[in-house]
């Protein structure tokens, strides 16, 4: 039985932008119980600062935000922070990942996780990589 | 089902409750959108959850291609205001989506559940989402103690839903544990401490309702409930 106490960070830094609320804090809650530090913000704007300052391992973000949707803050990140992966959660993932879509080279779409720890398996792997 | 595919959620206040739950049932939605373009999920209509189900109702996705079933309901008509697809709808018909019903009014319980499960055999299958609520009693949605509950249990053919009978004379229509054990994603929402109690002994392998569902169990199940009453 997994009940884990929450705050068992260190594996890595990730930058999380989703703006869903309701998703957004279990999101980041499920990736922290999984051992992660997270900052978790509603939109591409408010990702750029962040990302600017640098330190993350990660941008998991979702595609569709107002304001700077997932794309565009994924082309800006691969801009301002070079080494950092970039990961899309839900939505119009074949946009993504069309040769135009526009996601910078090296951005991985999750391959469709049906259960939140697929979703931090991705995450695992991904930074393994 | 393995003890290690439980994981607990336990939110500090109704709050949190209510977004971990939207947020949980979001994510599979989403990812049954991404997959095959339409999600068909399960809900219960207890009180406790409506609050969760209003903040999944404010979640931007396509709703038209969201198909959703309660997973019992009384032998009432679907406008009746007490009928839990009435309910669901009320929510969630607004934002574009489908509402199935599985009652209608009709004197025959067993009847009135072979008509929905024809329903049922016209969605695609299975399920993206089954969620499950306990009663302080042990019942599992609509599968409750009762003269119906062994064959429910036991039953191996394809119904999708039965016609159940519980011990205090209620009859009711419920999702089968069949159409439950092949949902792609098993959620269970907790109101009480008690009922987690009841939950963690399931998944342990007492013979209570719900661990007769676990026992065939072959994904995760999240479990949801506020750390204190």
């Amino acid at each position: 039985m997994t009940d884990q106490p929450e705050g068992r960070a260190g594996r890595g830094r990730i930058l999380l932008a989703e703006d869903d609320d309701s998703m957004r804090a279990f999101l980041e809650r499920a990736i922290q119980r999984a051992g992660y530090d997270v900052v978790a913000v509603d939109r591409g704007t408010t990702a750029l600062p962040h990302i600017a300052a640098g330190g993350f391992d990660l941008l998991l973000t979702d595609i569709v935000m107002p304001e700077m949707d997932g794309i565009e803050l994924a082309q800006r990140a691969a801009a301002l922070a070079p080494g950092m992966r970039v990961m899309f959660i839900t939505g119009f993932a074949a946009v993504a990942l069309s040769k135009d879509g526009g996601a910078p080279e090296g951005a991985r779409v999750l391959s469709k996780p049906f259960h939140l720890r697929e979703l931090t398996g991705e995450i695992e792997r991904m930074l393994a990589a | 089902m393995d003890v290690d595919e439980f994981e607990l959620w336990e939110a500090e206040d109704a709050e949190e409750f209510s977004s971990s739950v939207a947020g949980d049932i979001g994510f599979i939605i989403d990812q049954a959108l991404d997959a095959r373009r339409e999600a068909i999920i399960a809900l219960p209509a207890e009180d406790f959850l409506l609050d969760a189900y209003a903040r999944l109702a404010e979640g931007k996705r396509d709703w038209r291609h969201v198909m959703i079933v309660p997973t019992h309901d009384g032998i009432v008509a679907i406008d009746d205001p007490t009928s839990n697809v009435a309910t669901l709808a009320r929510i969630f018909m607004p934002k574009g989506a489908r509402v199935l019903p599985l009652s209608a009014a009709n004197d025959d319980y067993k009847r009135a559940a072979a008509d929905a499960d024809a329903r049922l055999q016209a969605l695609n299958w299975p399920f993206d989402l089954v969620v499950l609520t306990m009663d302080d009693d042990g019942g599992v949605i609509g599968l409750k103690q009762g003269p119906d509950i062994d064959e429910a249990l036991t039953a191996a053919d394809d119904r999708r839903c039965l016609g159940m009978l519980d011990d205090r004379g209620a009859e009711a229509i419920s999702l089968s544990k069949r159409t439950i054990t092949n949902a792609r994603t098993l959620l269970l929402a907790l109101s009480s401490p008690l009922q987690k109690a009841e939950a963690e002994n399931a998944v342990e392998g007492d013979d209570g309702i719900l661990a007769r569902i676990l026992a065939d169990v072959a994904v995760p199940v999240d479990a949801h409930v506020v750390a204190a009453e």
